[in-house]
């Protein structure tokens, strides 16, 4: 009886310890992670942060890294070995988990972390070529000794951090997902770049554009998907001469066979993932020096995408922001310049059908000749099961990503290689590295030779009253319409036959009026040498450049008035006419709808938090195009809904077009334009009545509230419903879960003065006061004045720590 | 009721310092050892591996949380679904602490049983 007591008391406390010490579905390791010694507890931070005085780390010569008050890190070292293993170090003791976990994320391993529901994630990763794409950015760091030197010196530090952690020191995320980080390489800085490129790139539409020409004919297709719309006023100022064609390129015809295509489209671009720069010179400014500004919008998360920083050594003092996970500074400025950058949004990534000569797929056809495929096994290693195993076939064109059953829908059966720039060799830290030290416009230009994927339009501005913007990247010269669909990829023809020359990128300096600015519009007007494809803004970029023109006497606090501009040029530009078709006579004056129109007709165009017009004309012309565009809903493949200004101009010029006829209401008389705009309104009227009644604050900045996400889409480490002014279609592009990511506005000068704000914290660790330090500054529009130090002014230094070299 | 109180103390503080350098489950080793060491009353066993652990890990958890200012036991109350109340995260540390702890003391107290002691 005795023996039974204990052997059965015994048991339950074993299964329990070993239950607690194993994660269990969704849950952590309960023992190891609540135990106040070594469990989540010790990721709690005091407000005070603990920076040694000293550290040792393999550092060539003594050094030192002072924090300001901020918690930026400004590093001053002796060399540039020393310079970016301190930066890989001071980067990870802050954002480790972010860094491995992006590009973890970027390599196709999710699975690895958190089990079998990555699979499709992760297969999608492999098979766009993620991994090959970074593997052969190594190939490049690895001849050039430079590269190759500054990523081993960064990796060095991230190891060194990622050597001194201890179960209790771990990151938080790591003991909560139960995982370890791994050693730091090279290969990963490049599949966090390859992450960026994906990111920003992913945004051709040859599927969508493929079945929507197959359905309304090539004639409507070019009425709602123009080249360029008009009004549009390109990056480089319309009337710019450019140089002649100096690559020739055979001409092809476009071929869309008629055949729909029902595969999902995999992971795309955001179209509200975008950015604003621009520089004015000194001939607009108070100071007679030119100010440079950036803000680049991006997907917003916790921890941020962005760490700052300041790098010091013998030949470079750079400050501005970085992407943790790879050496240098990729926004910012130094003491002779500042740039910044936007998304150049041109289309680099074209699909072609593939026709195996038999299903060994050992051979496909390009120009009447077999060619041999590579096969790729991708092995996908799955958190408690076994591993997954996925062959991806390569061709001259590129990985075949849709093939077998990736997400295939029905039976089809169509073979589709994706071409996309980001997989040639290139080496785009280079870029960065002769950015950070450069001292003139010379030195800019040469350091964007480097620079191919994704594609950026970097603005520049120097301390000699120079501007400048280049439009960046590595992009085929197409001829007109290639790759706006899907392409026979046995065509010779089809494939890209020439890259732009880099000299022929659009680029212009010191232009008469005195500014440059870009906002993801079109890079040029339509005498351009070159065709190109892309997904470009068509607002926000011209009130920017309104009112650059219209500024005189700029300073910084106007700078900061302009980024957070909240003026919705598409409402200015089309709600007096919706409204004018409003039956005006026909609204009870107690009614819903009058209080709506009311404050519309009163609207400033302003979405600025506290309004109920933004609310009332955001639902109303999103319900108007929902009616214009009900033909292509629920169909069995997949159609990209035209650009809003389609629907606007359809209002204005073709008022009785077919595709006013609305679906859902046959049996009511005939629809046009007008009607069917009107019908929005009164649903709108419902609409907000709604919202009223339901106490859910009309008011837009609740409508407009955005959540700051944590990466791993933790509800309980993301800051949530932020409530904030602003639209997509505004400078201050605040379109949840997008916005601007880094506000930054500098003044050129003897000594540079910069402004910052991000909607995060310096602090990747969700038990830090520094976490989300920021965020509300930021919400409310206000920004820090950025401490940019020298070797003899260090005085805003708070923390300050030695860095010994460790024999 | 003194062996208790000597019980407890001695989980308690013994847990503390081979926490330092050993994995958290060194508390239900610690706790079946002491019931072990001194013995008592089968039916008191349990709480002297469960207040032991369940007052120390309460301290410790509330001082970081203090010093912290609640910040991440917010965060981990709401992960966890528990109510937004005050220290709730560090009760439920200690609790859970307690609770395995007890079940070791325990445990410990019926191997003495065993051979009589």
């Amino acid at each position: 009886m005795k023996i039974l007591k204990f052997i059965v008391s015994l048991s339950i406390t074993l299964i329990l310890v070993f239950s607690m010490n194993m994660k269990i579905g969704m849950l952590p390791p309960l023992g190891k992670f609540i135990n106040p010694v070594n469990g989540f507890w010790q990721n709690a931070e005091k407000p005070e942060p603990e920076i040694p005085a000293e550290l040792k780390l393999k550092v060539n010569a003594s050094s030192k890294i002072i924090y300001d008050e901020r918690l930026v890190p400004h590093i001053f070292a002796e060399n540039i070995h020393d310079l970016y293993l301190l930066q890989g170090y001071v980067t990870a003791s802050n954002r480790l988990w972010q860094m491995e976990f992006q590009t973890h994320a970027a390599a196709g391993r999710i699975s690895e972390i958190i089990g079998e529901k990555a699979i499709p994630f992760d297969r999608e990763q492999r098979r766009i070529g993620m991994l090959f794409s970074a593997e052969n950015a190594v190939k490049v760091f690895e001849t050039d000794t430079l590269a190759k030197q500054i990523m081993e010196a960064y990796s060095e530090g991230v190891n060194a951090y990622i050597n001194s952690l201890t179960e209790k020191t771990l990151p938080l995320e790591y003991k909560l997902l139960d995982y370890k980080p791994e050693e730091w390489t090279s290969l990963k800085s490049s599949l966090l770049l390859k992450f960026m490129a994906k990111m920003l790139t992913a945004n051709e539409h040859d599927f969508e554009n493929t079945n929507m020409i197959n359905l309304i004919g090539k004639e409507k297709f070019d009425l709602l998907f123009p080249d360029y719309f008009p009004g549009t006023d390109p990056i480089i100022p319309r009337g710019t001469i450019f140089d002649d064609v100096s690559v020739h390129i055979d001409s092809g015809k476009v071929s869309t066979n008629g055949k729909q295509t029902t595969y999902a489209p995999i992971e795309k671009t955001d179209e509200h993932i975008g950015s604003n720069n621009w520089a004015v010179s000194g001939s607009k400014t108070a100071s007679g020096k030119p100010i440079l500004c950036n803000d680049p919008h991006l997907k917003l998360s916790l921890p941020s995408i962005w760490y700052e920083i300041q790098l010091n050594a013998p030949d470079i003092n750079v400050y501005g922001v970085s992407l943790p996970g790879a050496p240098s500074v990729v926004i910012g400025f130094n003491d002779s310049i500042a740039w910044g950058v936007t998304n150049a949004s041109v289309d680099v990534r074209d699909w072609y059908e593939i026709t195996f000569k038999d299903d060994s797929k050992k051979q496909y056809l390009f120009n009447e000749k077999w060619l041999n495929t590579t096969a790729q096994i991708e092995e996908i290693k799955v958190r408690g099961a076994k591993a997954f195993y996925d062959t991806v076939y390569y061709t001259h064109l590129g990985p075949v990503v849709y093939e077998g059953d990736f997400n295939a829908s029905g039976s089809q059966q169509q073979n589709l290689a994706l071409k996309w720039t980001a997989h040639s060799p290139s080496n785009e830290l280079a870029t960065f590295y002769f950015l950070n030290r450069a001292k003139n416009y010379s030195d800019y230009e040469y350091a964007l030779t480097f620079y191919q994927c994704p594609g950026q339009n970097f603005v520049y501005a120097d301390a000699q009253n120079n501007i400048a913007i280049w439009q960046q990247g590595r992009f085929p010269a197409r001829w007109k319409e290639q790759g706006k669909f899907i392409m026979d990829g046995s065509v010779k023809e089809n494939e890209w036959q020439a890259i732009i020359p880099q000299k022929q990128n659009p680029h212009i300096k010191n232009p008469e009026r005195g500014f440059v600015s870009s906002a993801n519009q079109h890079g040029v007007d339509e005498t351009y040498p070159y065709y190109y494809l892309g997904m470009f803004e068509h607002y926000r970029n011209r009130r920017i450049n309104s009112e650059l023109s219209r500024m005189q006497k700029i300073t910084a606090d106007s700078m900061f008035r302009l980024q957070n501009d909240n003026y919705n040029l598409m409402a200015a530009e089309n709600l007096p006419l919706m409204l004018d078709y409003v039956k005006k006579n026909e609204l009870k004056n107690d009614s819903v709808e009058k209080l709506v129109l009311n404050a519309l007709e009163k609207w400033n165009y302003m979405h600025d938090a506290e309004m109920i017009g933004p609310t009332a004309f955001d639902l109303w012309w999103k319900q108007y195009t929902t009616f214009v565009w009900d033909e292509f809903e629920d169909k069995p493949y997949k159609l990209l809904k035209p650009h809003p200004s389609a629907a606007f101009r359809l209002m204005k010029e073709f008022p009785d077009d077919k595709l006013f006829i609305h679906l859902t209401t046959k049996d009511r008389k005939p629809k046009n334009a007008i009607n069917l705009s009107y019908d929005a309104f009164y649903w709108t009227g419902l609409k907000i009545n709604e919202l009223i009644t339901e106490d859910e604050h009309p008011q837009w900045g609740f409508q407009n509230a955005i959540t700051v996400e944590h990466l791993a889409r933790i509800p309980a480490f993301s800051f949530n419903n932020l409530v904030t002014g602003g639209y997509k279609y505004a400078v201050n592009a605040v379109s949840p879960p997008n916005g601007p990511s880094w506000r930054m506005v500098v003044e050129l000068g003897d000594k540079p003065k910069a402004w910052g704000v991000y909607p995060g914290g310096q602090s990747g660790n969700p038990g830090s006061h520094n976490y989300t330090a920021f965020v509300e500054k930021w919400a409310k529009s206000e920004y820090y004045e950025l401490v940019f130090m020298s070797k003899e002014n260090q005085k805003e230094g708070k923390y300050i720590q030695q860095i010994i070299p460790e024999k | 009721m003194k062996i208790i109180a000597l019980k407890i103390a001695l989980i308690a503080g013994i847990s503390f310092g081979l926490q330092l350098f050993l994995p958290w489950w060194v508390i239900v080793i610690v706790a079946f050892a002491i019931e072990i060491l001194f013995g008592g009353k089968t039916s008191l066993s349990f709480f002297s591996g469960f207040y032991g652990i369940f007052i120390y890990w309460l301290i410790y958890a509330s001082i970081i949380d203090i010093q912290n200012g609640f910040i991440l036991s917010k965060k981990i109350a709401l992960l966890f679904h528990l109510p937004q109340i005050p220290f709730i995260v560090a009760l439920v540390t200690a609790l859970i602490g307690g609770i395995v702890a007890g079940l070791g003391s325990l445990t410990g107290n019926l191997f003495r049983k065993m051979f009589n002691l």
